[in-house]
C-alpha cells in the first residue's frame, strides 16, 4: 500500500511539474498582459519601469524558473492585482471561506443524498420514490444553482426578510449558499445511489442472503449499501475537489469572499503567480482525491484490490 | 428491523410549521438587525462638530453604505499616486486636492484657495490654504505636493497613470524614463511654504482642471514607509481629509470613519462611508433590504424594479459619470476603410435615436459627436450634418467609394467585448443588422474577453479592423478627450489638421478663443469619421428615499444624482449629502463593524 501510494504521488509530482510548464507557456502564448487592460496604454518608459518591477521583462523560461525556485521555497510569488499580498497570503484570507461552505456542502448533499436515494430505492415505484427522485432530484440536477440562489434570496431574503441576501461574516450567512450550492450534488448523489441500491437489491447474492434467512436490517447495511457505495465512490472523486475550489456562481449570488471568484478575475487579469497557485490547488486537490477514491474502493469492497498490491 | 427495510416510510426529524418560523425569525432578527427607525439629528452636531441640517437623522445614523462590484477588478490601494486603475473604493478621500469640481462641473478652489499662470504662460502657481493639518500633527504644504509628483515620476514606484503628467510638467517625461532624476521635474516649492509652482513643457491651460488630480499623500509618512501603501493599514493612515480609515478588507468591506484631527475647509455631514464590496450577484435584493443605500442601475434593473412596488415610486438619477463615449473604430489604414467615404458611410447609416430608444433608454443619449453634452467644449448641432441618420446618402457615398450596394465590399469581422452595463451584445447586433441591411455589406460580429480586445487593439500596428470600445475623461477638459484621436494615439487616424489644433487649444488661455479652435476639431474629427461615434452612456442611481441633499438635485446641465467624480476629496458632493430621518420606513440595518 505504501509503496503504492508513493508511485502514485510521485506520478502527481511529475504531472504537477508538466502541467505548470503547460499552463506558463499557454499564459504567456494569449494575447495581453496583466498590465495591458487600460483606456490609454502606457508610454514605453513607463511600460518597462513597470515590467521591471514585476520582473516580466525577463525571458519566459527564466520567469518559469523563477516561479519555480521560489515555489520549492514555500513562496507562491504576488499576485499583480493585490501586491500589497502574497499569493499564499490571499489564499488563506479566501480559501476557508470557500472550505466552509465546500464542507458543509458536502455534508449536507451527501447525507442527504444518501437517504435520499436510499429511500427512494426502498421504497421503489411507491409515491416516495417518485417524489425524492423525479421532483426533487431531477429539479436539483435540472436547476443550475446560481438559479436556485436568486429564489431562494427572492424568498427568503426579499420576501420574508429572513435571512441575509448575502455576505460574510455571521452564521446564518451560511444557509442559502449551503443550500444552494447542496441541490446540484445531492440529487445526484441521490440518483446515483438509487440506481446502485436498486442494482444491488436484485443481485444472486442478496437474494441468497435473503434466503439464507439473514435480516433484512443485516442485508441492507451489510451488503446492499456497501456495495452501493462503489459507484458513489467514482462520482465523489472529481466532485469534491469542485466543491472545495468553490463555486463562482454561488460566491458571486451570495458576494462571499471566497476563493471561486479569483478563478475568473486572475484569468482575465492575466495575473500569472495567482493563475499558477489556483492551478496547482485543483491539480492537487485532484489527483489526491483520485487516489483516495482508489483506497477507498478497497476498504468498501475487499474484492477490489490497487494495481500492485496483488503481486 | 430497521424503518427502512421494515417497508414504513422513513422517519426523519420533523419540523413543525410553528417551530421553523419561530427558528426562521429568530435567525432573521439576528441576520438583520434592528431596522432603524431614525431619531432627529436636526441641529446637533455630527463627529467633525458641523451642524446636521433640518430633517436629518441623528448623528450616530449619518453613515453611508455605498455598493461596489468587484467583478474583474481587484483593489490595491486607496491613494490616486499608489496606483489608479485599482483603488479600492472609497479612495482618494485622505488628502485634499488643489483644486476641487463642484456640481456644476466648475473647477473651484481646493487646498489652494487660488492660482494663476505664469506671464509667459510656461508655469502656475497655487496657493495654498494655512492650518491644513495631518493626522501627525505635520500641517499640509507645498512639499507634500512636490514629493507625491516625485514619487509619481520615480522608475522605480511604476505609476500606472504616469503618463497622465508625461510632456505636460517639465522633465517628467525623463524622470519616468530614468534620464533624469525626480527632483529635476518642474514641481517645487515657491516663495514659502504655501506656494507651489508647477513648470510645464510649454503653455498648457488646462492645468488647473488637470490638478483634480493632485490628491496629495504626505511627505513625511511617504518617506518614512516608502510608498503610499502606508493608507490601507488604519494603524499607519495618515489623513488630512474629513475621514480616516477604520477597516479595509478588499473583498469584502471598506470603513472610513471620521477624521477627528480634521481641520480643513470641507465638513461632510456623513461621519461614516461603507464601501459593500461583492464579487458581483445581483445588487437589486441587496439594496431593496436595505444593505446598501445607493444603487448603480442597469436597464435591465429599470425593468425588474419598475414592478416592485417600493423600488418603482423611486426617482432615478441619471448623469454621465465620466461622460463616457461608446464608439466604433477602423483601422484607417487598410482597405475598406482607409477610404473616407465609407466611413461616412457608416456614420451616416446609424439610426442613433432609434437605437437608444429601443435599446438603452434612458440610460444613454445619442452620440453626434465624439463629446457628451456637458462636457467642457463639447458642441453638437454643426456636428448632426455628418452623423444624421441618412441612409440614402449613406448608399450614395458607398457608392462613391466603389461599392455599389455593397458589392466588392470585402468581409469584415467587427471585434467587440460584453459590457452588460452599456448592453453591448445588443448594441453591436443592431449595429451590424443595420449596416448590412441598409448599404448590403459583409459584417460578421466577434466577441473577444476585454484583456484581449484591448491587447489587439493598442498593438502597433493594431490588430483589429473595427471594433466597438469606450472611453471615459481622465481629466476635465476637451483636451483630454479629444487627444484620443491625436496621430499615433489610440487609433491609427494621422491628421496633422487635427493634432494642430488640439495642440493650439491646449495652449489657448482664454475660453472663448478654446471653444472656437476645440468646435473646428470636432467639426474635423467627426467629418473625417475615423470611428463611428453612436452613443454616450449615462449612469443611473437609486439613493434610498432618507438619503438627501442639495448634491442630488439637478446641475445647470439637468443632470442629478452624485455626478463624477463621485465622493473623493475632488468634488463637493459629501458636503451636500446626508441622512434623514427614515420616514418612510426603508429597511435599514446597521451594518457590522461601525459604531
Amino acid at each position: 500500500m505504501v509503496a503504492y501510494l508513493a508511485r502514485r504521488f510521485l506520478t502527481l509530482l511529475l504531472v504537477m511539474f508538466v502541467m505548470t510548464m503547460l499552463i506558463f507557456g499557454l499564459m504567456h502564448a494569449v494575447p495581453g498582459g496583466p498590465f495591458d487592460q487600460t483606456q490609454q496604454p502606457l508610454p514605453g518608459p513607463a511600460m518597462a519601469n513597470v515590467m521591471r518591477k514585476y520582473g516580466l521583462d525577463q525571458p519566459i523560461w527564466r520567469q518559469y524558473l523563477n516561479w519555480l525556485w521560489a515555489l520549492l521555497h514555500g513562496d507562491l510569488g504576488i499576485p499583480f492585482e493585490q501586491p500589497t499580498m502574497t499569493v499564499t497570503g490571499l489564499i488563506a484570507r479566501a480559501w476557508p471561506i470557500t472550505l466552509a461552505i465546500g464542507g458543509l456542502t458536502i455534508l449536507v448533499s451527501y447525507v442527504g443524498g444518501l437517504v435520499m436515494g436510499c429511500a427512494a430505492a426502498l421504497r421503489h415505484n411507491t409515491w416516495l420514490d417518485w417524489l425524492l427522485t423525479s421532483a426533487v432530484s431531477t429539479v436539483g440536477v435540472a436547476l443550475p444553482n446560481y438559479v436556485v440562489g436568486f429564489l431562494l434570496i427572492s424568498l427568503f431574503s426579499v420576501k420574508l426578510g429572513w435571512l441575509p441576501v448575502g455576505g460574510w461574516g455571521q452564521p446564518q450567512d451560511l444557509i442559502l449558499p449551503v443550500v444552494a450550492f447542496s441541490l446540484y450534488p445531492m440529487a445526484l448523489m441521490a440518483r446515483y445511489t438509487r440506481a446502485s441500491t436498486l442494482e444491488v437489491t436484485y443481485a444472486d447474492y442478496v437474494r441468497m442472503g435473503r434466503a439464507r434467512g439473514l435480516s433484512e436490517r443485516r442485508l441492507t447495511v451489510r451488503y446492499i449499501l456497501r456495495t452501493a457505495l462503489i459507484p458513489l465512490i467514482t462520482i465523489m472523486g472529481p466532485n469534491i475537489p469542485n466543491i472545495l475550489t468553490g463555486s463562482i456562481f454561488i460566491e458571486a449570488t451570495f458576494a462571499l469572499p471566497g476563493l471561486g471568484s479569483y478563478f475568473t478575475t486572475a484569468s482575465l487579469h492575466r495575473d500569472y503567480p495567482l493563475i499558477l497557485a489556483l492551478v496547482l490547488i485543483v491539480a492537487v486537490l485532484w489527483g489526491t482525491c483520485y487516489i483516495l477514491s482508489d483506497v477507498a474502493y478497497t476498504l468498501v469492497d475487499p474484492r477490489v484490490r490497487l494495481e500492485g498490491l496483488s503481486r | 428491523m430497521s424503518d427502512l427495510s421494515s417497508g414504513q416510510p422513513a422517519r426523519l426529524p420533523h419540523l413543525t410549521r410553528r417551530g421553523f418560523l419561530v427558528g426562521a425569525s429568530a435567525l432573521s432578527l439576528a441576520a438583520c438587525g434592528k431596522s432603524q427607525d431614525t431619531s432627529s439629528g436636526a441641529g446637533t452636531k455630527n463627529a467633525l462638530g458641523l451642524k446636521l441640517p433640518a430633517g436629518a437623522a441623528s448623528a450616530g445614523d449619518q453613515y453611508y453604505v455605498l455598493p461596489f462590484d468587484s467583478t474583474g477588478a481587484s483593489y490595491k490601494a486607496l491613494d490616486f499616486y499608489e496606483n489608479v486603475y485599482s483603488r479600492a473604493p472609497l479612495a482618494d478621500q485622505f488628502n485634499i486636492p488643489l483644486v476641487r469640481l463642484n456640481q456644476n462641473y466648475q473647477i473651484v478652489p481646493g487646498a489652494a484657495g487660488g492660482w494663476e499662470q505664469s506671464a509667459d504662460k510656461n508655469s502656475w502657481t497655487f496657493h495654498l490654504r494655512k492650518g491644513i493639518m495631518w493626522s501627525d500633527g505635520k500641517e499640509l504644504t507645498a512639499a507634500d505636493y512636490v514629493e507625491t509628483l516625485r514619487y509619481s515620476a520615480d522608475p522605480k514606484h511604476a505609476w500606472d497613470f504616469s503618463w497622465f503628467w508625461s510632456g505636460v510638467i517639465k522633465n517628467y517625461t525623463d524622470a519616468v524614463a530614468g534620464k533624469v532624476p525626480t527632483s529635476s521635474i518642474g514641481v517645487k516649492q515657491g516663495k514659502d511654504k504655501y506656494t507651489l509652482v508647477i513648470e510645464t513643457e510649454g503653455p498648457v491651460a488646462y492645468i488647473p482642471s488637470a490638478c483634480l488630480y493632485t490628491t496629495p499623500l504626505s511627505a513625511a509618512a511617504l518617506h518614512k514607509y516608502g510608498s503610499g501603501s502606508y493608507n490601507i493599514n488604519p494603524a499607519t493612515c495618515v489623513t488630512c481629509g474629513p475621514y480616516t480609515l477604520t477597516k479595509f478588507d478588499p473583498t469584502a468591506q471598506v470603513v472610513l470613519g471620521p477624521n477627528k484631527k480634521y481641520t480643513g475647509p470641507f465638513k461632510p455631514p456623513i461621519d461614516t462611508l461603507v464601501g459593500k464590496i461583492y464579487a458581483g450577484g445581483d445588487m437589486l435584493p441587496r439594496f431593496q433590504t436595505g444593505q446598501v443605500d445607493q444603487l448603480s442601475v442597469t436597464p435591465l434593473d429599470l425593468k425588474i424594479a419598475a414592478k416592485n412596488p417600493k423600488t418603482k415610486a423611486l426617482h432615478l438619477y441619471k448623469n454621465p459619470n465620466d461622460f463616457e463615449i461608446w464608439y466604433t473604430f477602423f483601422d484607417t489604414k487598410k482597405a475598406p476603410f482607409d477610404n473616407v467615404k465609407v466611413r461616412q458611410a457608416l456614420a451616416h447609416s446609424v439610426d442613433r435615436e432609434s437605437l437608444i430608444k429601443s435599446l438603452l433608454a434612458p440610460l444613454a443619449t445619442p452620440a453626434y459627436g465624439y463629446l457628451t453634452p456637458g462636457y467642457p467644449f463639447a458642441v453638437e448641432d454643426p456636428l448632426k450634418p455628418y452623423t444624421n441618420y441618412d441612409p440614402a446618402k449613406a448608399k450614395s457615398l458607398l457608392a462613391q467609394a466603389g461599392y455599389p450596394n455593397g458589392k466588392g465590399f470585402p468581409p469584415v469581422k467587427f471585434y467587440w467585448w460584453a459590457n452588460a452595463v452599456s448592453n453591448t451584445e445588443a448594441v453591436v447586433q443592431a449595429l451590424t443588422h443595420t449596416w448590412n441591411s441598409v448599404l448590403g455589406i459583409n459584417i460578421q460580429l466577434q466577441q473577444l474577453d476585454k484583456t484581449t480586445f484591448y491587447a489587439r487593439m493598442n498593438k502597433k500596428p493594431t490588430e483589429i479592423q473595427m471594433g466597438f470600445v469606450s472611453y471615459g475623461m481622465d481629466y476635465f477638459d476637451a483636451s483630454n478627450m479629444l487627444s484620443v484621436y491625436k496621430s499615433d494615439g489610440r487609433h491609427n487616424w494621422n491628421n496633422a489638421q487635427y493634432d494642430k489644433l488640439l495642440a493650439k487649444g491646449a495652449a489657448e488661455s482664454k475660453p472663448q478663443a478654446r471653444q472656437e479652435i476645440y468646435t473646428e476639431a470636432q467639426v474635423q474629427l467627426t467629418r473625417e469619421a475615423p470611428g463611428v461615434f453612436v452613443f454616450h452612456l449615462l449612469y443611473g442611481y437609486y439613493y434610498a428615499p432618507y438619503m438627501q441633499g442639495k448634491a442630488l438635485s439637478k446641475n445647470k446641465n439637468g443632470y442629478d444624482g452624485i455626478q463624477w467624480p463621485g465622493f473623493g476629496a475632488t468634488s463637493d458632493s459629501l458636503q451636500g449629502l446626508y441622512v434623514a430621518q427614515n420616514k418612510q420606513k426603508w429597511p435599514r440595518p446597521k451594518p457590522n463593524g461601525i459604531s
